[in-house]
């Protein structure tokens, strides 16, 4: 089959901007398994650098920060965004398109005045900075995003099939759990690994409210980064990648397969 | 099967400064098939869902086996809903959605088991107890709803517009087996729609609804051959309203004069020059060539403007002189020769007009 100019120009054309999106990965992924210590040369492959980071305790301590800061303020931020998309669906009150706004508003405000505003109240109120801080600040901006997920799951939902349940004797609290939760279970799932992705990712609000003790996995490369991209940080990046992906991916057919 | 099942007292209810229900006062009786007819927006739908708990009266009162109910919430209340949607649960296969409300109510196991049963057998749906509510066609998802709501032995069954969403075919089945299946059951039921054959069809009784009031209750007989309003002779059924006032009248018959001709009218509780409607249902009315010389005969004429054709009978327009159309009924077998533009005479016996004042 032959090709028209057209065809050969649109064809060049997409293929550049895949290779503008993905060539950094490719080079930082590519570099992780070098045997060089420097990313300008390749000189091998190897496992070395991986190794290399499953022994360095100030990483896995980082990895550990990182990890129970996300899973408690995802399930923190997926409870509260959960009950406010769900409140914001089904009761009408006054303000509620002003109060419905507010909640998605921190999405757009800039991280670093987030960080800032944050590391402002706590120091206003003295709390010290260290695990609670970055719990509280991480529910903070993921709450939003949690409401955005399960709003849009809530979109199609038939509000007589609540009525119908209560109508059948349920509670209003035995009607959100037998009824209510396992329609928009996917929602809830879906925008919980969103919230849990941000919170693993996020570099800018933590760097403002970690205390010394606390340092997540993203500071941790970002300090090591001071002294000069490693082989080590391209490994530990890689790793990051593919943990967020995986979680993004999961997140997504879940999306696509109950809608 | 008698005494009073629910008493509605004076309801009203308001949404922001708009009345849906103005003043609504009815009683059913047990075992009763009672049809709220309407069209959309006259408040036949939340009247249902105050009388289910799903909306509270503004005021008003509502008692359902003589209890007072309006303070309850939907969930107390020993009171069943078919939905318009179905509102089936989308997570659970038919025979959990049967079982939901006797598992909410901690029904015995051996029990609910047996129970759903039943209920799906009554609806001939037992060979899909395992299929979840996408797997199901309207008309199974119809039925189970209805299982759903039967099973809990409810006091009444609200029925809010449940076959709407069927074809044709099936819905007239579906009344059918609606009705069989109520007087087997001996469940009162209160079922709304905007459909009034299927209203005549299946009630015992239909209260017609307009604009947030109940214009008149009665039996599907009653509520066609006597309506008392304009309004219900309008939209039950097609009717021909000739508007008059009243000329003179005796102990059997008015003397309207509509549009400059006389028309006798059987005797109704109108005073002298007083405005009325005479209504006249286009079956009850002859077409004839001819003039009549029987003096007991309502007579007009005018011009036939159009002929429909309806499979076994014709609606045939007539012009009346006064401008006003008229329609008449023809056996298609039947049908007077005569063709658009010819003049005509349209006959009825007088007490075949309905007298209504508002």
């Amino acid at each position: 089959m032959r090709l028209s100019l057209a065809n050969k120009l649109s064809f060049l054309y997409a293929s550049l901007i895949y290779l503008f999106l993905y060539m950094p990965i490719a080079i930082l992924i590519l570099y992780s398994f070098n045997q060089s210590k420097l990313n300008a040369v390749w000189t091998g492959f190897t496992f070395d650098w991986y190794l290399k980071l499953m022994q360095n305790t100030e990483v896995l301590e980082a990895m550990k920060t990182s990890l129970v800061v996300a899973l408690i303020s995802t399930i923190a931020a997926t409870m509260i965004g959960t009950l406010a998309a769900v409140g914001m669906y089904r009761y009408q009150f006054r303000g509620k398109t002003a109060l419905d706004a507010m909640l998605y508003l921190p999405i757009v405000i800039p991280e670093i005045v987030m960080g800032i505003s944050l590391l402002a109240l706590f120091s206003q109120f003295e709390i010290p900075l260290g695990y609670l801080t970055l719990i509280a600040a991480h529910i903070t901006f993921s709450i939003p995003f949690v409401v955005v997920v399960v709003r849009a799951r809530m979109a199609g939902f038939d509000r007589s099939i609540e009525e119908a349940a209560m109508d059948l004797g349920a509670t209003p609290w035995g009607t959100f759990i037998k009824v209510t939760v396992p329609i928009i279970a996917p929602g809830i799932l879906a925008s919980a690994l969103l919230a849990f992705t941000l919170s693993i990712d996020d570099v800018i609000i933590s760097f403002f409210v970690a205390g010394p003790s606390s340092s997540t996995l993203p500071l941790k490369i970002f300090s090591m980064v001071k002294f000069g991209v490693s082989p080590e940080i391209n490994a530990l990046s890689t790793l990051m990648l593919v943990v967020t992906l995986f979680l993004v991916i999961i997140a997504e057919r879940i999306r696509m397969r109950k809608n | 099967m008698s005494g009073l099942m629910v008493k509605l007292q004076h309801l009203v209810k308001q949404f922001g400064t708009q009345t849906v229900v103005q003043d609504l006062s009815l009683d059913i009786e047990k075992g009763e098939f009672l049809t709220l007819l309407g069209p959309s927006g006259c408040g036949k739908t939340t009247t249902l869902r105050m009388i289910a708990g799903f909306e509270q009266p503004t005021s008003g009162e509502i008692m359902l086996d003589g209890q007072y109910v309006h303070n309850l919430a939907a969930y107390q209340r020993d009171v069943n809903t078919v939905f318009q949607s179905y509102a089936l649960f989308p997570h659970l296969t038919a025979y959990d959605n049967v079982a939901f409300g006797l598992r909410v109510k901690k029904v015995p196991k051996q029990e609910i088991e047996k129970r759903v049963k039943d209920a799906l057998r009554l609806v001939q749906l037992e060979d899909y107890a395992r299929r979840k509510p996408d797997q199901l066609s309207g008309g199974q998802r119809q039925r189970i709803a209805i299982a759903r709501a039967l099973v809990n032995n409810p006091k009444v069954l609200l029925l809010d517009e449940p076959l709407g969403a069927l074809d044709q075919k099936l819905r007239k089945q579906m009344q059918v087996e609606l009705k069989h299946l109520q007087k087997q059951l001996g469940i009162t039921f209160v079922f709304v729609t905007h459909d009034q054959e299927e209203a005549l069809t299946m009630s015992d009784r239909i209260g017609v609804m307009n604009q947030g009031f109940l214009e008149q209750v009665g039996t599907p007989a009653e509520i066609y051959e006597r309506p008392s309003t304009k309004f219900v002779a309008g939209f039950i059924g097609e009717t021909n309203l000739l508007h008059g006032t009243v000329r003179t009248r005796d102990h059997q018959h008015l003397l309207v004069e509509c549009e400059g001709v006389q028309v006798k009218a059987p005797s109704a509780n109108v005073a002298e020059n007083e405005s009325v409607t005479i209504a006249i249902r286009p079956e009850k009315s002859v077409l004839s060539l001819e003039p009549s010389h029987n003096e007991q005969l309502v007579q007009l004429n005018g011009r036939l403007t159009e002929r429909i054709y309806c499979g076994g009978s014709t609606r045939t327009i007539v012009t009346l002189h006064s401008g006003q159309t008229f329609v008449a009924l023809e056996k298609t077998d039947q049908l007077l020769p005569a063709a658009v533009g010819d003049e005509l005479f349209v006959q009825w016996q007088p007490n075949h007009g309905v007298v209504v004042t508002r």
